[in-house]
């Protein structure tokens, strides 16, 4: 398990979502209706950008016209073909199903405390990341890059994704 | 021809039990239909000059050897399937079946008048209680909806859809609206309410023409491009979610072939991934929902080369689909040995008799 910090929450506006490269893998992380979400950002159907979708409510029927829609659960629509894929799951409608990964929000003291005992690594400067603002997917525009090497402060809350496989490489700035 | 040879030729040398889900039968003309009708249209039929209504023409061509085999046509020139004594001839007695659905196309679909065609559709199921249903055993029998007017529709499948001889409702498969529209609910819920399958079957017509982008010229333009409209429906039926509204609906694809079942279910559950938003009543593949509710009758079988033919056999993805059909008195190239042939053991009985006995739910023996 490696666990990442990926930028401080004030940094992910409600309705944003931040493409970011960890691990070799693209990833996507969003902010929800208050709630976070981290998918690889490949759709398992073609490879397409996943996370560059649009984000949709959950929708189902129980017959013609019924419809129940859900905007708690939270959908990605892959910008290719339209295969939705839950946020939380990544459990699509049928047996295609993308990789979910763990967000969590820490406190600043909490990640030093991670950060100084080789827990958790900084997206450094080199992965490159976009953020965007805003559900549609129209208006996730590339840049400015924002996961870089930043102070720890225990003021500010932290995002932190967690990927299986090698341990946080990058080593923790000075304060 | 010999009556062996053609038993032979109908069922491909099969000797275990037979049912035929596909048999016509015809009107001779309209007079039989006059003991069913009130004073007011036989007066109409004398005053107009009435004799058929046009549709038959167009979907069935009296000449062709599709709409009758050579072998079938009755040498004294009566029409062809048009009594008891030949159904059992040329079909029941030779083959041995154990039961027959039959079904009477006379191009209803093709009159205004809605008043004289809801008469009609009740003539003819009146018809075929009084002189085929009550009279052999065996046979089972398509009950005729007027096709323009869904009230009407269901309130006929009410008057008579409780006959035991009655499995099913015939839907020509040309059709003003879609059938899957919410327009025809009032229609199919009375077929479930009646326990009954909806059959569609070639013929029908729309409100415009032939096909969805203008007149075809010729008759094959009508057979072989049917499968066009089978298409159009089976999205229809499938998109509208007629399947989730009506749970235990039973479809039958009726003389409208199955080769080109397998890529038509492939296309549909790839376009579904991604456009299921749009209808999210229909909540598993297309292929699955299919798989479950509708059943073909094996005639025309349209099969190319056996190796090509098995695989497409394959694609359908299940041996519960087809049911064996005469199609009788319609003339097809290819019997159905062109189907066993390709068919493993175990799927054979189901093709002949298993198949159409569940769906339609026939008793045992």
């Amino acid at each position: 398990m490696a666990r990442h910090v990926v930028g401080r929450v004030s940094d992910l506006p409600e309705g944003g979502r931040l493409l970011i490269e960890l691990q070799g893998h693209s990833v996507g992380i969003f902010r929800v209706r208050g709630r976070y979400y981290a998918l690889l950002n490949r759709c398992p159907h073609m490879g397409a950008q996943l996370c560059r979708g649009s984000i949709l409510g959950h929708l189902e029927a129980a017959g013609p016209g019924e419809f129940r829609y859900d905007e708690s659960r939270s959908l990605v629509r892959c910008p290719w073909h339209g295969w939705e894929y839950d946020l939380a799951t990544g459990q699509s409608y049928f047996d295609s199903r993308v990789r979910p990964y763990p967000v969590d929000v820490l406190h600043g003291g909490d990640v030093q405390t991670q950060v100084d005992a080789g827990e958790a690594g900084f997206a450094d400067a080199a992965d490159r990341a976009e953020k965007a603002t805003g559900l549609p997917a129209a208006r996730l525009a590339p840049g400015p890059y924002v996961a870089q090497t930043y102070p720890i402060t225990v003021a500010d809350d932290y995002l932190v994704v967690t990927l299986p496989g090698q341990s946080a490489r990058t080593a923790a700035p000075a304060r | 021809m010999q009556p062996s040879l053609q038993q032979g030729a109908v069922t491909g040398g099969w000797t275990g039990p037979i049912i035929d889900a596909d048999v016509h039968v015809n009107l001779p003309s309209v007079d039989v239909l006059l003991p069913h009708l009130g004073g007011q249209w036989i007066e109409w039929i004398g005053e107009t000059g009435f004799t058929v209504p046009g549709s038959l023409q167009t979907k069935y061509p009296a000449g062709s050897s599709i709409t009758c085999a050579p072998e079938w046509r009755p040498a004294d020139g009566r029409m062809p399937a048009s009594d008891l004594s030949m159904l059992r001839e040329d079909v029941l007695d030779p083959l041995g079946v154990e039961f027959a659905i039959a079904n009477c196309y006379w191009g209803l679909d093709s009159l205004r008048n809605p008043d004289f065609t809801l008469a009609l559709a009740r003539a003819i199921n009146d018809w075929l209680i009084e002189g085929w249903l009550d009279r052999d055993e065996r046979l089972r029998a398509s009950l005729i909806v007027p096709s323009h007017n869904p009230a009407d529709a269901a309130a006929e499948i009410d008057r008579v859809g409780g006959h035991p001889g009655f499995v099913q409702v015939f839907l020509p498969l040309w059709s003003p609206i879609p059938y899957g529209n919410r327009t025809w609910w009032a229609m199919w819920e009375a077929i479930v309410r009646n326990d009954l399958v909806a059959g569609i079957h070639y013929g029908g017509s729309s409100e415009g023409p032939t096909s969805t982008t203008g007149w075809a010229t010729w008759f094959i333009e009508e057979y072989a491009g049917a499968i066009a409209m089978s298409w159009q429906q089976l999205t229809s039926i499938l998109g509208e979610g007629l399947f989730q509204r009506f749970p235990t609906l039973r479809v039958s694809l009726l003389e409208g072939g199955f080769s080109w079942l397998g890529p038509f279910l492939w296309r549909l559950d790839k376009e579904w991934k991604g456009l299921r938003r749009e209808i999210p009543w229909v909540d598993r593949l297309p292929s699955q929902i299919f798989r479950e509710h509708l059943r073909f009758s094996i005639q025309p079988i349209g099969a190319g080369p056996p190796e090509g033919f098995a695989r497409v056999v394959d694609w359908l993805g299940s041996d519960e689909l087809l049911m064996f059909a005469s199609d009788y008195p319609h003339g097809h190239e290819q019997s159905v040995a062109t189907v066993l042939d390709v068919l493993p053991e175990t799927a054979r009985p189901k093709l002949m008799s298993e198949n159409a006995r569940a769906h339609y739910r026939l008793g045992d023996g």
